[in-house]
């Protein structure tokens, strides 16, 4: 046996050895992936792997019971629904600014809308005092 | 997935529309297609230049795919980085928009009443691509965590509820405790700075869009299932039975649902200060968008500060434990 023979065998043998523990895994619905290439499809040729192990899929690839789709919609149709409820509700609407206790009529209550100009001008003057009339330099 | 993806991302998308209608705003379709198509088509042609288009379709080939499948390494960070390329190729874009309809503004000067509703407009491609970020991109690069710790998802759920009953029910004990003491200390000071007022917090369209399009994105990243596991991981970390892969994907998807509600509170702020800009003038126009900008953005902190961070904490701090473990 050549060099290239042996070391032919060897891999064959690798080969047949991972896929037939793939098949285990699959079997006990655990993830099961094979190699792919030459070698293995010669494995295969020796019936030691089933065209349709791949696809078959796993308990790992299984989506969950929370992300079926029927539940998916359910709760984007809910949540929907939830929306279009508030966004109809009566006061829906915001009255900001045509009640009078509205948060304006209140914002314009305390600081008003001469508010900020006027706290300028104390920050101003207190640092620039507005100096009287003769007083020296 | 990509039902995930598309229902999520609908219903966050009508989120943000139905907070724009309640708070008495308009949407105008054709400068909000012109915007979406800027900041979509400019950063896929960064993709493109990046990845290739077998790259670029292979990422989002490999964040779609309905198994829940391990990804190896490779294909995993190569899917990640056209997500984060895909995410700061927005951001970039938004940016790019508002500097170009601000520049065009500049030929508008004479027209005073027009300046307020161009400078609304140049903060649409900001909106719109922080939208994009929050409903595409973000719960697709989510997608490639899951995958990437499917392991995760083998832990035995039944474990969790058996074992360290008495731990799990302290540990919901303490996170329901020190949350309800956040949010009575942010109630309790409101209330004495303003005055009894809290309603403001209760402002329709701010909830419609703080409640929605976080739920929107919750649907599209994690879904029931990513946040079933995480909580699971969390429960499991009490009494030391949880596994890496559980606590990493639970920090992972925590993360993720703490930054789409920050993310939400942006995306409302930036709304509400461009409805607010369109309507200068019109004074009656100010209360319902200041409204929806700041009441929105506080209850993003709010929520941060109740639910999001320490539920992050908690899944970085077991799985701190479980790294140092022999």
């Amino acid at each position: 046996m050549t060099d290239e023979e042996r070391s032919e065998s060897l891999l064959r043998a690798y080969y047949a050895r991972r896929i037939a523990e793939a098949e285990g895994r699959a079997r006990a619905g655990r993830t099961a992936s094979i190699p792919g290439g030459r070698l293995p499809r010669a494995a295969a040729g020796a019936g030691r792997l089933r065209p349709s192990l791949p696809d078959r899929p796993s308990l790992r690839d299984r989506p969950s019971r929370l992300d079926r789709p029927a539940v998916t919609f359910v709760l984007a149709a809910a949540a929907m629904a939830a929306m279009l409820a508030i966004a109809a509700a009566p006061g829906g609407r915001p009255r900001w600014s045509d009640s009078p206790g509205g948060l304006i009529a209140s914002i314009d209550s305390r600081i008003g809308m001469t508010g900020l100009p006027s706290a300028l001008e104390v920050i101003r003057d207190s640092l620039n005092p507005p100096r009287e009339k003769g007083a020296s330099r | 997935m990509i039902l995930r993806l598309i229902l999520g991302a609908l219903v966050s998308t009508a989120a943000l529309v139905a907070a724009i209608y309640t708070s008495g705003g308009t949407v105008a379709p054709l400068p909000t297609a012109a915007a979406a198509a800027f900041v979509v088509i400019a950063p896929l042609g960064a993709a493109l230049a990046a990845f290739g288009a077998a790259g670029t379709l292979g990422a989002f080939r490999s964040a779609c795919s309905s198994r829940l499948r391990s990804l190896d390494e490779a294909e995993a960070g190569a899917a990640d980085a056209a997500f984060v390329l895909l995410s700061r190729a927005t951001a970039a874009a938004a940016a790019l928009g508002f500097l170009l309809i601000q520049i065009m503004t500049m030929y508008d000067l004479e027209d005073p009443s027009a300046i307020g509703a161009h400078l609304g407009y140049s903060l649409s491609p900001a909106v719109i691509g922080a939208v994009v970020a929050a409903c595409l991109y973000a719960p697709l690069r989510h997608s490639i965590s899951r995958k990437a710790l499917a392991a995760a998802f083998e832990a035995p759920s039944a474990a969790a509820g058996k074992a360290g009953d008495g731990s799990a029910t302290r540990s919901r004990l303490r996170f329901l405790l020190g949350a309800g003491l956040a949010l009575a200390a942010v109630s309790v000071i409101y209330v004495a700075f303003w005055g009894g007022r809290l309603f403001p917090l209760l402002n329709p369209p701010s909830v419609i869009m703080m409640l929605f399009f976080p739920l929107g994105n919750a649907l599209a990243g994690p879904g029931p299932s990513g946040i079933a596991v995480s909580l699971g991981a969390l429960r499991q970390g009490d009494y030391g039975s949880a596994s890496v892969a559980g606590l990493r994907y639970a920090k992972a998807s925590f993360r993720y649902l703490a930054a789409s509600s920050m993310a939400s509170g942006g995306i409302a702020f930036l709304t509400g200060a461009a409805y607010f800009l369109q309507g200068l003038g019109d004074r009656m126009r100010y209360g319902p968008t200041m409204a929806l900008a700041l009441v929105s953005l506080a209850i993003a902190a709010l929520f941060s500060l109740c639910v999001g961070l320490p539920l992050k904490a908690a899944a970085c701090s077991r799985l701190a434990v479980l790294d140092k473990r022999p």
